[in-house]
């Protein structure tokens, strides 16, 4: 029976009376006990009530949505969460998916690590035979092993290897280490800084280099058009969708460009069955015709784009000092540096003449220009010379998609917009990938299809940031800062570039390494050669199962903390919604136990959690804004002052700086060690990708492209054990073509083996229609422990362009076929 | 005096089931049980088309209790169990009154929205999440969606309408011609679920 003291919940109609009965029974002796009785369930209800509060906190772990919630706790255990109100100004923002919901089951997930775990003495790394220890020998062993690999070894031999768990203030890893805990850590003791590899094409590409943010995705509704490329907003990004279904229901038509048939695509005017990893092609072609059919926006291309700037015969600008006028020194900029001010030419039709950008008043986009002996040509032509042979046929053969729909495609983004174009990561997971930024940015140029409402280049996750001082997270240098996917480069040299890197201990932290980075079998070949590592985490991971020393850490509702990065325009505020459960400690603790161990107590001194977001916060810009620490911490939505109605719009103006860039004059790799960069990286480009590509010979042996998606029921790894989530897709499932399905004999539900040289996973089939015919997607977020055998990323490899060290996840060939090894 | 109903936007669902386990969790509905889903319309299995690629076609239809105005399940029950408010139009069940026969489960034309506990319910935790207010899941007894009852009583809206990410749901009084389900009705083309069995559902699917 349910009855009033069941642990599930209140108070029974039924079970009451049954109760009442009992009692009355014995009130015949007793007296009038009954009365009393009902008298005590409403003391209990009321004390309950009493026992509730909410409390401001977040998902945590980047899918990039930052959803504030509102978190419930009723006799100290988070019973509810649900999406926090906004003021009224930004309440269509309200925000949260069915990951937000699951919270609370997260909190109390199964594989929460609950106390600090040493690997057995005389068990293999990875094992799984783990001993519980006390957080003194814990720390007194992280002690001994960093002190003495920092003595023998150098500063650089430890090493810390985070994903993008969390941008926390206090515990967080934004751009691999800053926050307190591990940016005072890596400075003190001028440790190795391993990044993330995954996104890096877009970043490295798009944000840094061609300076793209796009608009605000509430500006998606003004869209006349609006092209998901590799993007899936109604599944990986579903705050999104809403405002597609606004810009739907005023006319808008919707385009998917996608492998794999999504529900973005299944709510599509057009959906476009792409080749993986061929998109830069379509791009390409799509340029060619835009321009060779009149459709260019030419008023844009020479007012607000690169478009008119000169380029020499070695692809480099034209600059006044070309032409003998000396460069000067600008003002510092943003990080203290100095800047030369140098303008670029321009040819100016009026003035028959090359000019500075910035004084000329006509802008040539075509011709051959002599200046001073200097043989130049207008950017835009330069680069379409470079890009000729894509036409419309010959990208329709690499892309396998009719010629027709890619034609008719371009003609709808040169005129039908503004045109929105929504990516997200889906574009940026091939070798090749970092060149469809340029690509974009190119048709976006010839068209207008930027920097206008409605018009976008891709959407902006972030509403901007809240102004920090990085410096309050550093005492002194850290060693190199690269991304991790080098790891085992570097176990095998010993050095980066010329500098050397001899690392013994390997921290890694805010990131499932070992289950969300490409290649994953390499990696943990490179794991094992190192003498000591050291994993923090919530839950026990495909990472943490690699360590000699596990250590718990808080759910994102069990400690304090902020991420200055505005997915909406209000910071995430991370209230200690309630204590750490188990054992765990904060990675900030950790290291405020470890920085005294070291002896190095000036690490933290007795600042206090609140003192040290202060020092972070507290910017002079923050405080006048009304964003301090003071204002975040109760928890309520406090706006980023500095977000704005003009924020909402990427702008692209006339200025030489202002302009939208196709072109990168002096294109820097992400992570420099001296490694050649090829001329082509300047300028908008398609390569097959290293892998996946319809021609490679090796398809003959594995002819199915490798993918993978932003599933729905996944932040990358987390909530892979939530039961609420496992009960909606229990197992991961390979989508495989119904055809390529029948040739290989497999049927709906089989237990199949998808193979390469890399690695091999084994798991149920998805047959569908849903998926191009030669093309295979397991979604990514799965455990080791969650396949029958292998994993996901075995089939993947580490193989990374060195211009922008991105993960490739979906760069691999594979075969698959019916699993016949025994199954329980 | 109400008739609290649903519009259901399929134009814009995408099968998320935020829905799903916002309801899930705010009911602390037990291990197996969802008292609403999104289903696929398409091929064999979830979220797969229909046809041949890349000619396909896919819907997703969120569903749970119909909370039909001529309710099937009502006529049959033969303690009352079952019964249709008259304050709010929600079909409710009585747990205390039931005494599992599962005729509401035979003769309801919605297949999966009910379901009978065979056991004591099991959680993922020892202690209810969700709402304090939602009465406890019984052993021997059939449950279902109960518009969250506790919920609309005290004007606060279902937990699955708390929030549509793609604010496809939407709640209110049938019986308000100024309600925005009334005025969704009244403008959009929709569907509902086996009209031919007569039950008038409470839930429009706007397509």
């Amino acid at each position: 029976m349910s009855g009033a003291n069941s642990p599930q919940g209140g108070f029974t109609r039924r079970s009451f009376l049954k109760s009442t009965a009992a009692v009355a029974g014995a009130a015949a002796v007793a007296g009038a006990a009954a009365p009393a009785l009902t008298a005590l369930a409403q003391e209990d209800a009321a004390a309950d009530a009493q026992e509730e509060y909410t409390a401001r906190s977040g998902c945590r772990g980047n899918c990039g949505s930052r959803c504030p919630l509102k978190v419930t706790v009723r006799k100290g255990r988070v019973v509810k969460a649900t999406a926090s109100d906004y003021p009224e100004e930004d309440a269509h923002r309200r925000r949260i998916c069915v990951k937000g919901f699951a919270q609370p089951q997260r909190v109390y997930d199964p594989d929460r690590l609950k106390y600090p775990l040493k690997r057995v003495e005389g068990t293999e790394r990875g094992a799984g035979e783990w001993e519980r220890i006390e957080w003194d020998d814990a720390i007194a062993l992280l002690a001994e092993k960093i002190g003495a690999s920092v003595e023998q070894y150098g500063g650089t031999s430890v090493a810390f290897w985070s994903s993008y768990g969390s941008y926390g203030v206090l515990n967080g890893a934004m751009g691999g280490s800053r926050s307190m805990a591990y940016g005072r850590m890596s400075t003190a003791l001028g440790a190795t800084i391993l990044g993330a590899g995954a996104d890096q094409a877009q970043l490295h590409a798009q944000s840094t280099l061609l300076g793209i943010n796009g608009n605000d995705f509430v500006d998606a509704a003004n869209a006349k058009t609006i092209i998901s490329w590799g993007g899936n907003p109604a599944e990986a990004y579903v705050h999104a969708w809403q405002f597609v279904c606004e810009a739907r229901e005023k006319g808008a038509k919707l385009i998917t460009i996608d492998p794999q048939f999504t529900a973005s695509a299944m709510h599509s005017d057009m959906y476009v069955p792409v080749r993986p990893g061929t998109d830069g092609a379509m791009m390409l072609a799509m340029a060619n015709y835009i321009w060779d059919n009149g459709l260019a926006d030419e008023d844009f291309l020479k007012n607000n784009t690169v478009a008119p700037f000169l380029v020499k015969e070695d692809g480099t600008y034209l600059h006044m000092s070309d032409l003998g006028v000396p460069a000067t020194e600008g003002p510092l900029n943003a990080y203290g540096m100095p800047t030369v001010i140098d303008p670029v030419c321009v040819w100016d039709e009026a003035a028959g003449a090359a000019v500075a950008c910035d004084e000329a008043t006509s802008f040539a986009l075509e011709g051959t220009f002599d200046v001073q002996g200097i043989a130049v040509e207008p950017c835009l032509q330069h680069v379409l010379k470079s890009i000729e042979e894509y036409t419309i046929d010959k990208a329709a053969e690499i892309c396998d998609v009719p010629a027709s729909q890619i034609e008719e495609l371009a003609r709808v983004y040169a005129t039908e917009g503004p045109v929105y174009v929504m990516t997200f990561q889906g574009l940026g997971h091939h070798a090749n990938s970092h060149h469809n930024y340029k690509n974009l940015a190119l048709i976006a140029a010839l068209t207008g299809n930027a920097g206008k409402p409605g018009a976008s280049i891709c959407g902006n996750p972030s509403c901007g940031m809240l102004g920090f001082n990085a410096r309050a997270y550093m005492l002194g240098q850290s060693g190199p800062s690269l991304c991790g996917m080098y790891l085992p480069q570097l176990v095998e040299t010993k050095k980066w570039g010329q500098t050397p890197v001899d690392i013994h201990v390997l921290w890694c932290h805010n990131g499932n390494m070992l289950s969300c980075e490409s290649g994953r079998q390499e990696l943990i070949e490179a794991v094992k050669k190192i003498d000591f590592v050291v994993a923090v985490d919530v839950n026990m991971t495909d990472t943490t199962q690699w360590a000699d020393l596990v250590l718990p850490i808080p759910h994102s509702f069990e400690t304090l903390d902020v991420d200055p990065v505005c997915s909406t325009p209000y910071p995430q505020v991370y209230q200690k919604v309630v204590d750490p459960l188990y054992e765990c400690k904060s990675d900030l603790d950790i290291m405020r136990e470890l920085a005294a161990a070291l002896k190095m107590d000036f690490m933290f001194g007795d600042a206090t959690d609140d003192d040290l977001i202060s020092e972070a916060i507290d910017t002079a810009a923050n405080v006048a804004g009304g964003c301090s620490w003071n204002d975040l911490k109760s928890g309520e939505m406090v706006r980023n002052y500095s977000y704005t109605d003009a924020s909402m719009i990427a702008k692209f103006g006339t200025k030489e700086s202002a302009r939208l860039k196709f072109y990168l004059e002096a294109p820097t790799p992400r992570n420099d060690w001296g490694q050649e960069v090829a001329d082509y990286e300047k300028r908008p480009y398609y390569e097959p990708a290293n892998e996946a590509y319809w021609e490679n010979p090796l398809r003959e042996k594995y002819p199915l492209m490798g993918c993978s998606e932003h599933n729905k029921y996944h932040v990358h790894s987390q909530l892979a054990y939530t039961p609420v989530i496992r009960e909606i897709e229990p197992e991961p499932l390979i989508k495989i073509n119904a055809t390529d399905a029948a040739e290989r004999g497999i049927q709906q539900g089989d237990v199949v083996r998808a193979y390469n040289d890399h690695g091999y996973v084994v798991l149920k089939a998805l047959v569908t229609e849903g998926i191009k015919p030669g093309v295979v997607s397991i979604p990514h977020g799965w455990q080791a422990d969650q396949f029958i055998e292998g994993h996901a990323q075995d089939l993947t490899n580490i193989y990374m362009n060195d211009f922008c060290s991105n993960s490739a996840f979906y760069d691999f060939l594979c075969q698959v076929e019916k699993y016949e090894g025994g199954v329980q | 005096m109400a008739h609290y109903g649903m519009t259901i936007d399929t134009r814009r669902c995408v099968g998320c089931n935020a829905c799903t386990v916002a309801c899930k969790m705010a009911n602390n509905v037990p291990e197996g049980i969802f008292w609403t889903r999104a289903l696929t319309e398409g091929g064999d299995a979830m979220d797969t088309p229909a046809g041949s690629y890349p000619d396909v076609s896919m819907r997703y239809v969120t569903v749970g209790c119909q909370h039909c105005e001529n309710p099937a399940c009502v006529k049959v029950c033969p303690v009352g169990a079952t019964y249709k408010d008259p304050e709010t139009g929600v079909v409710r069940q009585d747990y205390d009154k039931c005494i599992g026969c599962r005729m509401c489960m035979s003769a309801c034309p919605y297949t999966g929205v009910r379901s009978f506990n065979w056991d004591e319910p099991s959680y993922p935790v020892d202690f209810a999440t969700g709402d304090a207010d939602v009465p406890t899941h019984q052993k021997h007894v059939v449950e279902k969606c109960t518009f969250c009852y506790q919920r609309i009583t005290k004007g606060e809206v279902p937990a699955c309408m708390d929030l549509c990410p793609a604010r496809a749901r939407h709640w209110g009084d049938f019986d308000d011609p100024d309600s925005e389900v009334s005025k969704l009705v009244a403008s959009r083309e929709y569907i509902q679920l086996l009209p031919e069995m007569g039950t008038k559902p409470s839930v429009y699917y706007l397509v």
